[in-house]
């Protein structure tokens, strides 16, 4: 079993921890200028770095076990993750602005909503594997139907932005599970007649009050546009070269809030920048690629869509923050994958390119050759169906 | 259905999600690229702030421009800390990213303490090696930027002379402005502590930057010489405040009025609307939320009119503050205007009083005060315009000087007689005889029937010295007037005459003609404080005895209740029980004196419930329940003088204009027999041998007047006069007044002649005034 394992893992492609590492280290470097003190010469680098080994453990894991016996238990785990994101309600942790939405372990804080974005992939990616009713409107469906639950209390929870990410992962896999075109087109419509109702019923104060702001920045320059305008002065006084590490004003000052967490794109912007803002941008998009070429290759449904939907998971979570701290889009608080301070967001990316890496070992056939049974657990039997 | 090959969707999403990382990459480039410049440029607004520029408050000039009150610059000397030592901010710029701030901190105290001990000639002190290249360029950057760094590529030194610059400034200084300069060394060096102990670097900056003011009120010589010398005094800057002059002193002082502090609930009320300039309020500003915000704003320290005409038109007198947006030159620390919302000065406000005649008026009235009562009480002496109601002279004994009230607060709010009471429009108090005039003017208007036909001026009264009771209701001619007709009554004040007239007059009447005169009721001067007087009434008594009633009952509830109480309470015993005894004798004593004072005042009011003949007698001589002010008595003889117009007196000229329109509350319905019968009799007070006043040397000025001595209980008579002057054409009024006179003094005694010093100083009846 583990020599099996071990030669599974030969056929590993070291692309995408590589560039995983290299937005980490990008990341863990402006993390230490946008946290430096100077009074006391500390930073966060060195807590991140302790992160980093969390992280790799939980890749490492997510790589060891054999991603069929994953997919036996996508269901179990799934629910699995529902009851702390349940239970946070009762025994978690809020800030002043919204409900409680994280756990605190001495020091330690850890958002239960983190381990659901795997979980939904996973949940997901049995639901549409092999479905027959794909091309009906219910087929199209279920996946949400089986969100609901976990959307739900995430919105109760008051993190819109990871619903944000949650979305685009289930429709890229519906997508690449072969769901109908004019499907997405009716969402999409509906989508648009009920934004405005939404809008006026299902958000918050606070939220709204982000989208207005985020339409018109200077409504309000000292309050709620405060982050969005100062995050874009930030990035535009940066330039093609950047202010220089340690050098930026705007970082510096800590006129940006959470500048090591939700903005510190803004920081490497500012001190870094268009040069390794574009690079750290470019590095992302080719761990994205490297996940869907991954899915590319799978011969097995299953894997595919994991590969899919975590994919989609870092691409939607990496344009979003991005596209926020450069006033795309409206400001949230989402985190920039393998990039920004912080633990539990950290060994969720890393746990999610784990599995992704996991698919890649999986035996390719040779295009012609019937299926042996080298792949594992009886991939054979199911990669019958005509693709 | 055939589902597509997922490879092609694949292939599709990668499409859709690069394009979509192109779009970021796109508005990335735009921002850095292009609109760089614009937003490094927002980003350097971070080194602007905001300065606030005072506005001047209005000043305060008599009629003819002599100035009551303005505004004087005072120079104050304030240091700004991160100029003053730049030892505030190097070993910050240095350690960044590099070393802990406070051990570069220390390293520089203790290189200040080297340079202090020896040579300042012997060569710079280290402070850090480049250990990095990068630390090279920083500490080239910085020699850069402090002309007292060197960097010689790989140790960065200060020169002794930087490392002094603090002490050598604050030396120089202290020399300058005669200061303390040991004190000044340890309050600089105690506001650096503080203000390093701040973690934030926003805070902490802002601390540094806010100035401190060392010394105050410095002289003009000074403060120029520091400023022309400035390169000298790094982090010294000379400001400007405004205080408050009052050139005048107590002349008119009371009228003038005086600035205070704001209320703690004017402070709030100003943070909630967001117009309390304060610190907060400026690290958050931008000019143009300024601009639209500083109507009505106001500094923490501003000072707000809190009496006289500084209390009544502080809305024009107060201006409106302005800021100058500044930046901070890097390299040579010099502030420059980038733009400016220019402070509105306020508007000056001119009185109609003459200053020349306040001081006469002044004068007369001390001077009364001192022959009526010796200064145990007070005074006031009112000077209006008789044609438009406009105040020449208000004066009031004692008084105070505006610029002295800070100073001298706490003793005049505990002097008495108060210097704080302006009695011209606060002393509300019985008329006395003054009254009869008004009481005349409204009989021959009701053409009310006595003596066996309606009165006309002709209708004799026989006055046999009282009216049915030789002890009530008695005449100051013990043995009567014999008959007496309305001229006489009025020359001679005969209060039998007026006790007939007033009786047949009754409430209706007095009432009726005592509000058309402008009594029981402010007149609305332009000043605050005013008092309303007390026009009786049958109505009023009635509330009046209800009140009492109530008192009584409560005072009768209360102390039944206490008394159970303490029953109840004593019934427990205990050790405490003995103390408690005494307590409770104490209190019950103090209660029953307050409900036997609350009964006697109820016995008092309850045989005269309703309005009877004697209240109306006592009404028509100005005595009884009758309170009224100087003020309100100069402006009914105003009219009695110009016609019957019942004018709104004011103090402020509108706009400092002559032409305005007198402001007419009422025309009176006066026909002009009525009041030529009425100044006959006032005539005749200062022009008759038997005038009450006719030793008062009225005459030359064609004074018509009236005498009044009200009875104020065991303190003794109230002294007043009024009247007009001059008779054919009256120009002027007047009203003057000397509380509590010595006993056998009465009107035409001591008000009368203060009123003909005024007139004599002001150079007989005034002429057009200028």
């Amino acid at each position: 079993m583990i020599a099996t394992r071990l030669a599974a893992l030969r056929r590993a492609r070291p692309a995408l921890p590589l560039l995983a590492l290299a937005a980490f280290a990008i990341g863990a470097t402006y993390i230490h200028s946008a946290s430096f003190d100077p009074a006391t010469g500390a930073s966060k680098a060195g807590a991140q770095l302790v992160w980093l080994g969390v992280a790799l453990a939980g890749f490492a894991a997510a790589l060891a076990i054999p991603y069929p016996r994953i997919e036996r238990h996508a269901y179990a785990i799934f629910a699995g993750a529902l009851v702390p994101l349940a239970g946070v309600f009762v025994l978690g942790e809020g800030d002043t602005n919204g409900a409680r939405s994280w756990y605190r372990f001495g020091s330690v804080k850890f958002q239960p909503s983190e381990v659901m974005k795997i979980a939904l992939i996973l949940g997901v990616a049995k639901l549409l594997m092999y479905r027959k009713d794909l091309a009906t409107a219910r087929g199209f469906l279920a996946p949400f139907f089986l969100a609901a639950a976990p959307i739900g209390f995430i919105v109760l929870q008051n993190d819109l932005g990871t619903v944000l990410v949650f979305v685009p992962a289930i429709f890229a896999m519906l997508f690449v599970a072969g769901a109908r075109l004019r499907h997405f087109g009716a969402v999409a419509a509906a989508v648009a007649a009920a934004l405005p109702l939404a809008y006026s019923f299902l958000f918050r104060e606070h939220q709204r009050k982000r989208i207005a702001v985020f339409l018109d920045p200077t409504l309000d320059p000292r309050g709620a546009g405060f982050q969005a305008l100062q995050s874009r002065i930030a990035v535009g006084s940066g330039g093609i070269w950047g202010q220089g590490w340690g050098e930026g004003s705007q970082t510096q000052l800590h006129v940006l809030p959470e500048n090591d967490t939700d903005f510190i794109f803004a920081v490497i912007a500012e001190e870094g920048g268009f040069v390794t803002a574009a690079l750290l941008l470019v590095i992302l998009l080719g761990l994205v690629l490297a996940c869907l070429e991954v899915a590319w290759r799978s011969r097995e449904p299953f894997g595919r869509l994991v590969a899919t939907g975590v994919a989609a998971f870092f691409a939607g979570q990496v344009l979003v923050n991005a596209g926020m701290t450069i006033g795309l889009v409206p400001i949230t608080g989402i985190t920039l994958p393998f990039v920004s301070y912080g633990g539990s967001s950290l060994l969720t990316c890393f746990v999610a390119l784990g599995l992704v890496v996991n698919v890649g070992t999986q035996k390719v056939p040779e295009l012609g050759s019937p299926a042996s049974g080298a792949g594992p657990a009886g991939g054979a039997r199911r990669d019958v169906r005509p693709s | 259905m055939i589902a597509p090959h997922p490879r092609r969707r694949l292939i599709a999403l990668a499409i859709l999600i690069g394009a979509s990382f192109l779009g970021v990459l796109a508005r990335l480039a735009s921002l850095q690229a292009f609109e760089g410049e614009a937003l490094a440029r927002q980003a350097v607004e971070m080194r602007r702030r905001l300065e606030p520029i005072r506005a001047p408050r209005g000043r305060i000039l008599d009629r003819r421009g002599r100035v009551l009150a303005a505004d004087r610059p005072v120079y104050r000397i304030a240091l700004r800390l991160e100029d003053l030592d730049p030892g505030t901010e190097i070993p910050e710029r240095v350690a960044r990213r590099w070393r802990p701030r406070r051990e570069l901190e220390r390293r520089w105290r203790a290189l200040e303490e080297r340079a202090r001990r020896e040579s300042p000639d012997l060569a710079p002190l280290n402070l850090a090696a480049a250990e990095t290249p990068k630390l090279a360029a920083r500490f080239r950057r910085l020699c850069e930027e402090f002309p007292g760094l060197s960097f010689d590529g790989r140790t960065l030194s200060v020169s002794r002379g930087l490392l002094l610059q603090r002490a050598r400034t604050l030396e120089r200084l202290a020399r300058a402005a005669a200061l303390d300069e040991a004190a000044l060394g340890e309050r600089v060096e105690g506001e650096t502590e503080r203000a390093l102990a701040i973690e934030h670097p926003i805070d902490r900056r802002e601390r540094l930057r806010r100035p401190l003011v060392v010394a105050t009120d410095i002289p003009f010589d000074t403060a120029a010489w520091i400023e022309e010398q400035w390169r000298e005094f790094p982090g010294v800057a000379i400001e400007v405040a405004l205080e408050r002059e009052y050139p005048f002193g107590s002349i008119g002082g009371p009228l003038v009025g005086y600035t205070g502090p704001l209320a703690p609930g004017d402070v709030e009320r100003l943070r909630r609307e967001g117009r309390l300039l304060d610190w907060a309020f400026w690290r958050a500003a931008d000019l143009a939320g300024f601009a639209a915000r500083r109507e009505g704003a106001r500094f923490p320290d501003d000072r707000i009119g809190r009496a006289g005409i500084e209390a009544s038109y502080e809305h024009i007198l107060a201006g409106r503050p302005g800021a100058r947006l500044v930046e901070r030159d890097r390299k040579t620390r010099e502030d420059r205007t980038i733009a400016e919302v220019p402070a509105v000065p306020g508007t000056d406000v001119t009185l109609a009083i003459d200053l020349d005649l306040q001081r006469a008026a002044e004068d007369a009235l001390d001077r009364a005060v001192a022959e009526g009562n010796g200064g145990a009480h007070g005074g006031a002496l009112v000077l209006l315009d008789a044609r438009s109601g406009e105040a020449l002279a208000l004066a009031t004994a004692p008084r105070y000087d505006p610029g002295a009230i800070r100073r001298d607060y706490a003793a005049l709010l505990a002097a008495r007689p108060s210097p704080l009471l302006d009695r011209a429009l606060a002393a509300a108090l019985p008329p006395g005889s003054t009254m009869k005039p008004l009481v005349a003017a409204a009989a021959l208007e009701e053409r009310i029937a006595l003596e066996g036909g309606p009165l006309s001026p002709a209708t004799e009264v026989f006055c046999r010295g009282h009216l049915h009771n030789p002890r009530a209701f008695r005449c100051d001619a013990r043995s009567g007037h014999g008959p007496i007709a309305l001229e006489a009554a009025i020359g001679q004040s005969c209060n039998v005459y007026f006790f007939k007239v007033g009786e047949r007059l009754g409430e209706a009447g007095l009432g009726t003609w005592g509000a058309r005169f402008g009594l029981g009721r402010p007149t609305e001067i332009d000043l605050p404080g005013e008092a309303a007087g007390l026009l009786p009434s049958g109505a009023w008594k009635r509330r009046r005895l209800e009140a009492a009633r109530r008192r009584a009952d409560r005072e009768e509830r209360d102390l039944a209740r206490a008394g159970a109480d303490l029953a109840a309470l004593l019934a427990g015993g205990g050790p405490l029980a003995p103390a408690l005894t005494g307590l409770a004798a104490d209190e019950t004593a103090a209660r029953g004196g307050r409900l036997a004072t609350a009964r006697a005042r109820r016995a008092h009011l309850e045989p005269e419930v309703a309005w009877g003949a004697g209240d109306s007698r006592n009404t028509a001589i100005g005595q009884g329940d009758l309170l009224a002010t100087p003020i309100q008595i100069a402006r009914a003889a105003a009219a009695l003088g110009n016609g019957g117009r019942l004018l709104r007196p004011r103090v402020a000229r509108r706009g400092g204009a002559n032409g305005e329109a007198p402001a007419v509350e009422a025309v009176l319905p006066l026909a002009p027999g009525t009041l030529a019968a009425v100044r006959a009799g006032m005539w005749a007070v200062v022009a008759s041998p038997h005038g009450t006043a006719h030793r008062a040397g009225l005459a030359e000025f064609r004074v018509a007047g009236k005498t009044g001595t009200a009875q104020a209980g065991a303190q003794g008579d109230h002294a007043w006069f009024m009247g007009y002057a001059p008779l054919e054409a009256p120009e002027v009024a007047f009203a003057c007044l000397v509380e509590h006179v010595r006993p056998g003094l009465a009107g035409g005694d001591v008000a009368a002649p203060a009123i003909a010093r005024v007139l004599a100083a002001a150079r007989g009846p005034r002429k057009e005034a200028p």
